[in-house]
């Protein structure tokens, strides 16, 4: 798993046990082999996991991605979308926006901490900017975060979650 | 007889002269995938311009402003602005609230048209806030270049410029060369080549990756 997304992932964890009744769905969008990323997020503890298979060996462009993971999340009402702030392999800061911009959805990136506030529908998110500063800013939900890394410190995967995830998996080959 | 038979004999040398050079360049501009990009005579150099002309193409840079004054990645940009363009100066667009003396300022120190919009609302960073005001700058449907610093604000804003303008958006170039924007992936270990097909691009540079912009630099070319 994308170093980043780790962090992204553990930050959804840690909302889910802050509010309780929260489902994190784990998507990763990728040929066959991503489906072991999706795996992973099983493992350290997200509910459903997504595996948008793509398999052509071509190119990807943040562009493409950020299209077909807007397309699956449009009519599912998610309240909140974390992504990692790049991706490890092309550095391209663009993936989170992006889907914001094709959901018209509001966005924070480079996030270095959160702060829920699910009476009013709204996430007070601190940017890390240049300089060792930061910039809060009050989005309203359903909006996208882009999680900087050191947020938080991301779990190993528990036995328990590891055997739920191997059940989850045959379950989905069954299907 | 002798004269005119000498000319009959010259004339297929002459034409082979002619012709293969032109076919030759004509295959050259032509071939797939470098379109984009054309031959500068002036300055010997591939560029983006769309269709061969360098001034179809408008370039507008969007300046970040730290503490009052304009960043250094600013007059980076314009360096690379006039490497995209062979020396074509950009538009600075200025967003902030009291700025009129800095965009003053900065359009006397770089010789370029510099539009300031100013309100309260822009006095901080706001994506939504930034790219409404900037849309309503940038002219609608006319192949543009929009270039950003890749910092916080840069990063933040481009994807987004992008999605309005239907543009191709490239982020942390580095350098440009062959005709094409370069920027280092797998930590610097690899160097992606990416000529663009839209008409518009947003672009992010990579603070540092281009020389500082002085105008006193082009006023001393000039002299020579």
């Amino acid at each position: 798993m994308n170093r980043y997304d780790e962090f992204a992932l553990e930050e959804a964890l840690l909302i889910k046990e802050k509010f309780p009744g929260t489902s994190i769905h784990a998507l990763s969008f990728g040929p066959e082999r991503a489906g072991t990323t999706v795996c992973r997020a099983l493992e350290m503890g997200a509910d459903h996991g997504i595996h948008l298979v793509f398999t052509p060996e071509i190119y990807v462009s943040p562009f493409i991605t950020a299209w077909f993971i807007a397309s699956y999340a449009r009519n599912r009402d998610y309240d909140l979308i974390i992504t990692g702030v790049m991706a490890e392999d092309d550095m391209a800061c663009q993936t989170g926006q992006l889907i914001a911009a094709l959901l018209d959805l509001p966005y924070a990136t480079s996030v270095i901490s959160t702060e829920f506030q699910p009476e009013g529908g709204t996430v007070i998110a601190d940017r890390e900017i240049e300089g060792g500063r930061r910039l809060s800013v009050r989005l309203e939900m359903p909006a996208v975060l882009t999680i900087q890394s050191g947020i938080n410190t991301p779990r190993y995967p528990s036995l328990s979650n590891v055997m739920r995830a191997r059940t989850q998996q045959a379950r989905g080959h069954q299907d | 007889l002798r004269n005119l038979t000498c000319r009959s004999n010259a004339k297929p040398a002459l034409v082979c002269a002619f012709l293969i050079p032109l076919l030759w360049g004509l295959s050259y501009w032509a071939r797939p995938g470098k379109r984009p990009a054309s031959f500068c005579i002036s300055c010997m150099k591939r560029h983006f311009f769309a269709s061969g002309k360098p001034m179809e193409k408008k370039i507008f840079i969007i300046s970040e402003t730290d503490q009052g004054n304009s960043s250094q990645e600013t007059f980076e940009l314009i360096s690379f602005a006039r490497e995209l363009s062979c020396g074509q100066l950009p538009t600075i667009i200025l967003l902030g609230s009291g700025i009129e003396a800095q965009a003053k300022d900065l359009s006397e120190k770089t010789g370029c048209d510099t539009v300031a919009v100013i309100g309260n609302h822009l006095g901080l960073f706001n994506t939504q806030a930034y790219a409404h005001a900037i849309m309503d700058i940038l002219p609608p449907k006319t192949p543009l270049w929009v270039c950003l610093p890749h910092t916080s604000m840069g990063y933040d804003l481009a994807p987004l410029l992008a999605v309005s303008l239907n543009a191709a958006c490239i982020t942390a170039v580095d350098g440009i060369h062959s005709g094409a924007l370069s920027r280092s992936i797998y930590s610097g270990r690899f160097i992606m080549d990416i000529i663009p097909w839209t008409p518009t691009v947003v672009v992010t540079v990579l603070p540092g990756a281009f020389e500082s912009f002085a105008l006193w630099r082009i006023s001393f070319k000039s002299c020579f």
